[in-house]
This record gives structure tokens, C-alpha cells and sequence, in this order.
């Protein structure tokens, strides 16, 4: 009878923490793509 | 000291040249005017009601004062200079405060009770709720500091300020409208609350100041 | 003892050997959270019904510790922001920063949580209870903080501000606390009882002290990765500002 509110309050945490965790994953990889693209471009600069 | 006062002053001068004063009590009573059409004209209703709604709509009358405060200042270079004068910072900041208490608050204050019988409290009851004012709007103004002086230069800071005041602004509403309610009914002391209101007002008084000084000195560098 | 680990803050106090440590220590500490939290998960599907409240008492297993992690969170961010303000150490903001969001989703939950146990109880999808109310100015503290930090472009001032707000605000919680207490138990409705904690034998107790250390492992795993994230981000900007290095 009150297994409705068990799922809800399972299935939000679920929604919320493992939203979180996969946005936070993808701010990481974003800045560390951003960082390496930033230091590859310099090297290439300093080929050149 | 003479700094002090002269700072003080300046800010009152200008805050009632620019208005600000006559806009924050229009305000207040535009709201109270608003009450009944959203909550149907019963007297009983409304007396019930009021000594929680005075404060709401005071501490957001409040608010929208402050976000003027230093926010003008910080524009026109003028906060530049008061960092040089020869006091210390956080005493500037105390003036400012004090001159913007005795400009803009303590008519709000006293404008409360005309809006109380607004909302048809008795007369008679009218000094406690104005005796509980007097002693909390002291926190009210230091702790809504803190959210001007941390949300200074931000373009449109005024909602950041009230996001940032509003859990301040929690203990002084709760206790408040506590020692309004309690001065509406007879037989309640009402003495113990105003002893709380005044406790966070010192407190508040012994805090804010740094705080304040602390964020305009991080904005200006 | 303490001028070891004064020595130990110095030497991570350099972003790069920060980074170095944080990459060893990150997925060790995201497999003990998973770890925990699953044994956790296993421990609550084996939890008896309470007499009183039926099954949906394992509500608060999660209710309980996300409500400890909203607090945890924003002592965290306070001892960050002390460490950053007045021991200068730089990655004091950097932590705070990180942990502000998790911190939020935490008291998010907490909120959702509680009510979502309380709806079959009072038949109300929320009642202004003394924790419930403390958890809601809890998570509009948490929104001002963020939204500190991102109204102010330049980075250094709104480090400076965001801990200002951290500290002050902290001060500000247990006021909050007592306040709401307080109000709660002058304006109690008769109807409505409060969020009734369960007989805490152990049958109860160890489950939810598991559940407790999952989040808080789960929090300083997800805080650690932002951390690193952040890091990056610092020193994007750094970069940005400084434009193009000077070539030869």
C-alpha cells in the first residue's frame, strides 16, 4: 500500500544523485579535454 | 567621531533627496492595501493575520531599501573614498547603516502601526508590535547588509540579495511575530520575546560590521 | 601530529601535486562508495516492517542520511572556507566550491524524501515541522551560496565573497535551528504528529549507519572529482587571462 512511496523516494534519489554524479563526470572530462586541447594548441605554437 | 556623524548625516540627506524613504513606506502600505483583496475584507481574519504579515512585508520593504544602500555608492567612486578616511572601515560601514536606520527604517517603523489599524488591530494594542519593531529591525537592517554589501557590483543583485538574507532574516520573523501575537493577547508576557529580538539585534550589531567591511574591501580591491 | 599534517596541507597546497594525489585516490574512493552503498542497499531490502509504519519506514533510509549530508555539507564548505580565508590555503576554495552542489542535491532529497514519507502519514504532501522547515531555509542557504558564487565574474572576489557568505552563514545555522524548534513547538496542530523515528534497536540502527557512511563516502567521492574539476577550470581562466605566451 505504501510501496508507491518507497519506489518515489528511491527512484528520486536514484534521479538526483545519479544525475549529479553523471554531470559532474562530464564537467570533469569537459575541463580536462578543454586543458589539453589548450596545451596541445601552445606546443604546436611553439613548433611552429 | 565627528567623521562618524557626518557620515551618518550624509547618507540620510541623501536618502531622503532621492526619495527612497517616501518609496519604502508607499510600499508598505500598497501591500497592506493588497491584503484584504487577496484575503477577503473579515476583520477577524485580518487581525488574526497581521502581526506575521507586518513583519513579512516590513522585512521586504527592508530589503528593497538595501539593495540601494552601497550599491549607488560602489557606482559613483564614492565607497573608494570612504576606504581612505581616516576611521576604520567598519565604523564607516556602521554610519552608513546608522544613517540609512534613522532615514528609511524608523518611518517604516512608524508607519507600521497606521498599517496595523489597517488591518484592524486595536490601538491599545499598537506599542508592543511597535516596541517588537524597534527592537528587531536593528538585525533586520545589519543582517540585510550582509547580503548588499556581498551582492555590491553584481548587475541586478537585488533578488541575490534577498536569497542571501532571507535565511538571516528566519530567526528575526519567527521571534518577531511572536512578540506581536503575544502583545495582541492579553495576559501574555511579552517581555522575553522583545529580550530575543534585542539579543539578535547585539548580536547582530557585534557581527555584521565586519562582515560588511569585509565584502565592500573584497569588492573595491 | 599537527605540524605533520600542516606539512602535508602545504605540500598539496600546489594545484599540480594536488591533481597527481587526486587522480590515484579518485577511483579507489568511487569503488568504496559504490561498495558501501550497494551493502547498504542489501542491508535495508532486509529490514523487518516497523510495526507502526509499515514498509515505508525504509524511506528513511534514505531520508535520514541525506538530511546528515546537507549538514555535513555546509560544515564542510565552512571549514573550506575558514581554511581558504584565514589560513590562506588555496585549495580551500576550490573544495567549497566543489562540494556546494553536492551539498544542495543532498538537502534537495532530504526534502523530496521527507515528504514523500510523510504524505501516507499526515495525508499531506508537506507539513512546516520543526526538520523538514530547518532542511528548507538549509537548501535556500545552499542556493545563495551557488548563486554567490556564479553572479561574480572575477574569480578571486567571488572566493572571497562565497566564504564570507560560508562563514557568516554557518554561524547563522544552529540560530536557524533553534528558531524553527522553537516556532514548531508553539504552533503544533493537534492532528499532526511529528516524523516519528522508529525504535532505533539495531535491526534498524546498523542499516541506517551503513546507508550514513555510503553518502558520506558517495559525498567526498563526488566532491573530490568536482575538486579536480574545478582545478581545471582555474586553470583555463588563468590561461584565458593571460592570453597567448610571448613567442620567440
Amino acid at each position: 500500500m505504501y510501496d508507491i512511496y518507497i519506489y518515489a523516494s528511491y527512484g528520486v534519489t536514484a534521479v538526483l544523485l545519479g544525475g549529479l554524479i553523471i554531470v559532474s563526470f562530464r564537467q570533469l572530462s569537459k575541463a580536462r579535454r578543454q586543458v589539453f586541447a589548450l596545451e596541445a594548441g601552445e606546443l604546436k605554437k611553439e613548433d611552429a | 567621531m565627528r567623521i562618524f556623524a557626518a557620515i551618518c548625516s550624509q547618507h540620510m540627506h541623501l536618502s531622503w533627496r532621492s526619495g527612497q524613504t517616501m518609496l519604502a513606506v508607499s510600499f508598505l502600505f500598497i501591500a497592506i492595501t493588497l491584503l484584504p483583496f487577496g484575503l477577503g475584507p473579515e476583520l477577524n481574519l485580518l487581525r488574526a493575520l497581521a502581526p506575521g504579515l507586518l513583519w513579512v512585508v516590513l522585512a521586504i520593504s527592508l530589503l528593497t531599501g538595501l539593495e540601494r544602500l552601497f550599491q549607488a555608492d560602489y557606482e559613483d567612486g564614492t565607497l573608494d573614498r570612504l576606504l581612505l578616511v581616516p576611521l576604520a572601515f567598519e565604523a564607516v560601514v556602521l554610519a552608513k547603516l546608522l544613517g540609512h536606520y534613522l532615514a528609511l527604517v524608523l518611518p517604516l517603523i512608524l508607519a507600521v502601526p497606521l498599517a496595523g489599524l489597517l488591518l484592524n488591530i486595536e490601538a491599545a494594542r499598537l506599542p508592543v508590535l511597535l516596541a517588537a519593531m524597534l527592537c528587531g529591525s536593528p538585525a533586520l537592517v545589519l543582517l540585510g547588509g550582509i547580503g548588499a554589501s556581498l551582492a555590491v557590483s553584481v548587475r541586478r543583485g537585488g533578488l541575490l540579495t534577498v536569497l542571501i538574507a532571507m535565511p538571516f532574516y528566519v530567526p528575526v520573523l519567527i521571534f518577531g511575530a511572536a512578540a506581536a501575537r503575544a502583545g495582541l493577547e492579553t495576559g501574555v508576557a511579552v517581555g522575553p520575546y522583545l529580550g530575543i529580538l534585542a539579543a539578535l539585534s547585539a548580536a547582530s550589531l557585534l557581527l555584521a560590521p565586519f562582515a560588511i567591511a569585509a565584502a565592500l574591501r573584497s569588492a573595491l580591491r | 601530529m599537527l605540524k605533520a599534517l600542516e606539512n602535508i596541507s602545504a605540500f598539496y597546497a600546489n594545484p599540480t601535486r594536488f591533481m597527481a594525489l587526486a587522480r590515484q585516490v579518485h577511483r579507489p574512493l568511487w569503488a568504496l562508495a559504490i561498495g558501501v552503498l550497494a551493502y547498504g542497499l542489501y542491508r535495508v531490502a532486509y529490514v523487518p516492517a516497523d510495526y507502526q509504519q509499515g514498509d515505508s519506514v525504509r524511506i528513511m533510509f534514505v531520508h535520514v542520511p541525506a538530511a546528515w549530508m546537507s549538514l555535513f555539507g555546509y560544515s564542510f564548505i565552512f571549514i573550506a572556507s575558514v581554511t581558504a580565508l584565514i589560513f590562506r590555503h588555496p585549495l580551500g576554495h576550490v573544495a567549497a566550491r566543489a562540494a556546494a552542489p553536492v551539498g544542495a542535491v543532498f538537502t534537495l532529497l532530504a526534502l523530496i524524501t521527507g515528504s514523500l514519507w510523510g504524505q501516507p502519514m499526515w495525508g499531506t504532501w508537506w507539513v512546516w515541522d520543526a526538520r523538514l522547515t530547518s532542511v528548507l531555509v538549509l537548501f535556500f542557504i545552499y542556493l545563495g551560496y551557488i548563486a554567490l558564487w556564479q553572479a561574480i565574474d572575477e574569480p578571486t572576489r567571488a572566493a572571497r565573497a562565497a566564504s564570507i557568505l560560508a562563514i557568516v552563514g554557518f554561524i547563522n545555522v544552529p540560530i536557524v535551528k533553534f528558531s524553527v524548534d522553537w516556532w514548531n513547538t508553539l504552533h503544533q496542530p493537534a492532528s499532526v504528529s511529528r516524523l516519528a523515528r522508529p525504535a532505533l534497536h539495531a535491526d534498524f540502527l546498523y542499516p541506517l549507519l551503513i546507508m550514513g557512511a555510503g553518502f558520506l563516502v558517495l559525498f567526498l567521492a563526488l566532491t573530490l572529482t568536482r575538486m579536480q574539476m574545478e582545478v581545471l577550470r582555474q586553470r583555463l581562466r588563468a590561461r584565458a587571462r593571460k592570453g597567448e605566451p610571448p613567442h620567440v
